[in-house]
């Protein structure tokens, strides 16, 4: 086992930094994200991020290709996608576990997507365990093990029986914090940047608990037979129909493809889209299958809790409560699930 | 007094409910959290047990009216200072009608700042007033049918603060400020969702095969977006402050109308929307006095 004290984690990230892009979380305003690491920032150790680092993988806005015409023939040039290398350093497993959902959103099946792929390949994944959630982490419940580290190049965690490491005290006093290679590009950053590191052997820091939990067998069984129940129409009231929830999920990921034109030249890009906007499933002539927010709210926590489990086996949810802390009109995942549980299902 | 006010509220609730007066009745009841007070739709009178009173009933309840517009009956709601801007903003903008309305009026102290308890920031006694709060005019209700609780004196804080400190600022750093400030948006629409000045049946955001405003996610359009936005409230907005709670990555949104609420009043002589049934938005009528210099 490798351990790195935490005052040297900025001297770690300007090395690694100097040879490729690192996104760390780092403060902005009041709040947490993930920016590209300059020397002199701070990484935030306590929160865990605003946005999740989507982002990174799955841009918000990304050029697919641009098209010239030259008199009835045209010339399309393919955006070559976004092939720089990239770590992601300090992310948690619950936004670790929405990359691995991501992966096989994008990457198994029929199709995979060049775009994500591309990124995914060159990308690094250094994560940080957690030991203490905060008031609205619901990892476990979704069988996420926030200290698991699974798909993960390398593992930085607490020790046992050490304090907490604190943003504000990080550069005073320090932190050994255990690091663990888990693939072979982790072992190939701990091999290179030795220096940082020394061999130690204390255990890490245990997981607390977290304080919201619920239980989710037979979730995705009731739910095949509730798509008419009427607790759509009565929880979906609430619901301002507004992206908010969907854009900051680290797992949502449907994109709409729009195109910019400009004369004789012009390019298609693809962006998130949400479906909780109305013009998410709007068809050409006018017919809306999902005209109204009951079958909107329905569809997302749908797709969340059972549809991509019929399909891959796992929820589409991976409890990092971004969603119930900042929705507008309070909407909690963990209310849905316990109005789910609750209903009455007619035996036909 | 809060305690006191959560049973008035139900008991009027339930009275409304039993006479069948009302076909639905919207207030407050306690969600997952202490520091949630989400919106509750009441159908029936047993259920008005579930309505609370507390420093947690910030959303402005006003907005939900539009649901039931199209519908029969009629519709008791709580409201705050600001929500009752809200119901004049809809009824002059004839969203709805005040005699499908029963309104049940709460004058208001202001209301705490969820967003640091859920980050874990602060213990629930100790938040602060939330942000929209601060610059509040009209913490009684305006328009009510019943009122509960005695009225409150206004003490708007720095209501034109943040827009005086932006407006030292030079041309480029002004640029670079609100550059800044809109590359963060994630265009979720929060702000529109949220705001009941917002009640065009069809949003230009919406009409993307027209694109208006294009779907792209950058500075550009991020500004496109928020400018335009600001432009289509302007002299409507009501100052309840939701665009900016609403917001999930913090854009200064009431800056903005802020800033035009203030242009407007030098521009047109003082005005307060949302505030006087008959009085009219400046913008949405011509008088021959009206200026029409090009600043």
């Amino acid at each position: 086992m490798k351990a790195i004290n935490s005052i040297l984690i900025p001297q770690f990230l300007d090395a690694l930094a100097r040879e490729t892009a690192v996104l760390a979380p780092v403060k902005n305003g009041g709040d947490v994200y993930f920016r590209p690491w300059q020397p002199g920032a701070e990484i935030q150790w306590e929160q865990n991020s605003l946005l999740p680092p989507k982002n990174a993988l799955f841009p918000q806005t990304e050029v697919l290709y641009k098209y010239e015409l030259q008199g009835q023939d045209g010339e399309i040039h393919e955006e070559n996608p976004g092939a720089e290398p990239q770590i992601i350093f300090g992310l948690r497993n619950c936004d670790l576990q929405s990359i691995n959902l991501l992966d096989k959103t994008f990457l198994s099946g029929d199709y995979v997507d060049p775009f994500y792929q591309a990124r995914r390949k060159n990308t690094v994944l250094i994560v940080f365990n957690c030991h203490q959630p905060q008031l609205t982490c619901f990892c476990t419940s979704l069988g996420v093990d926030p200290q698991g580290g699974e798909g993960a190049d390398l593992v930085l965690y607490e020790l046992e029986r050490e304090p907490a490491v604190k943003s504000v005290m990080l550069y005073e006093t320090g932190r050994e914090l255990g690091m663990e290679a888990k693939t072979g590009k982790g072992e190939e950053i701990l091999k290179k940047y030795r220096d940082f590191f020394s061999d130690f052997g204390k255990k890490p820091r245990p997981f607390t608990s977290c304080t919201l939990h619920f239980k989710t067998e037979g979730l995705a069984e009731k739910l095949r037979k509730m798509f008419e129940h009427p607790i759509w129409a009565d929880i979906s009231r609430r619901c301002l129909a507004c992206g908010v929830c969907t854009y900051i999920c680290p797992t949502c990921h449907c994109f709409d493809i729009q195109g910019k034109n400009a004369g004789d030249q012009g390019y298609k890009y693809r962006c998130w889209d949400s479906c909780m906007f109305s013009d998410y499933t709007l068809m050409a002539g006018g017919h809306d299958p999902r005209p109204t927010k009951r079958e909107r709210f329905r569809n997302r926590f749908l797709h969340k809790l059972a549809y991509f489990m019929e399909r891959y086996g796992e929820f589409l949810c991976t409890g990092c409560g971004r969603c119930l802390a900042k929705c507008p009109a309070n909407i909690d995942i963990s209310y849905v699930v316990k109005k789910v549980k609750e209903a009455e299902i007619n035996a036909r | 007094m809060n305690i006191d006010i959560g049973e008035n509220i139900k008991t009027q609730a339930q009275t409304l409910l039993e006479k069948g007066e009302v076909r639905c009745f919207i207030g407050f009841e306690k969600g997952q959290f202490p520091f949630h007070s989400p919106p509750a739709f009441i159908d029936k009178a047993e259920q008005a047990g579930q309505l609370v009173w507390d420093d947690f009933c910030i959303a402005n309840l006003s907005k939900y009216l539009i649901n039931f517009s199209h519908l029969e009956g009629k519709i008791g709601l709580v409201v705050k200072g600001c929500d009752s801007r809200g119901i004049i903003r809809l009824i002059q903008d004839n969203q709805v009608s005040r005699e499908k309305l029963v309104i049940i009026g709460v004058p208001c102290r202001g209301m705490k700042d969820a967003s640091r308890a859920a980050a874990g920031m602060e213990e629930i006694t100790t938040l602060p007033l939330a942000e929209k709060c601060t610059g509040c005019l009209y913490p009684n209700p305006i328009v009510y049918d019943v009122l509960i609780g005695e009225k409150v004196d206004a003490s708007p804080k720095q209501r034109f603060k943040r827009v005086e400190e932006i407006e030292k600022l030079g041309l480029d750093e002004k640029y670079a400020y609100w550059s800044k400030e809109f590359a963060r948006c994630i265009r979720c629409y929060a702000c529109r969702n949220i705001c009941p000045a917002c009640n065009c049946r069809s949003c230009y955001l919406d009409q993307h095969r027209v694109n208006w405003n294009g779907k792209a996610v950058d500075v550009a359009e991020n500004v496109n977006f928020n400018l335009t936005r600001a432009i289509h409230v302007a002299g409507r907005c009501i100052e309840c402050g939701e665009c900016e709670r609403a917001c999930p990555v913090g854009v200064p949104i009431m800056a903005v109308n802020r800033k035009i609420i203030r242009d407007i009043n030098s521009l047109f002589g003082s005005y307060e929307a949302g505030v006087d049934l008959e009085d009219k938005p400046p913008l949405d009528w011509y008088r021959a006095e009206d200026p029409d210099g090009f600043r």
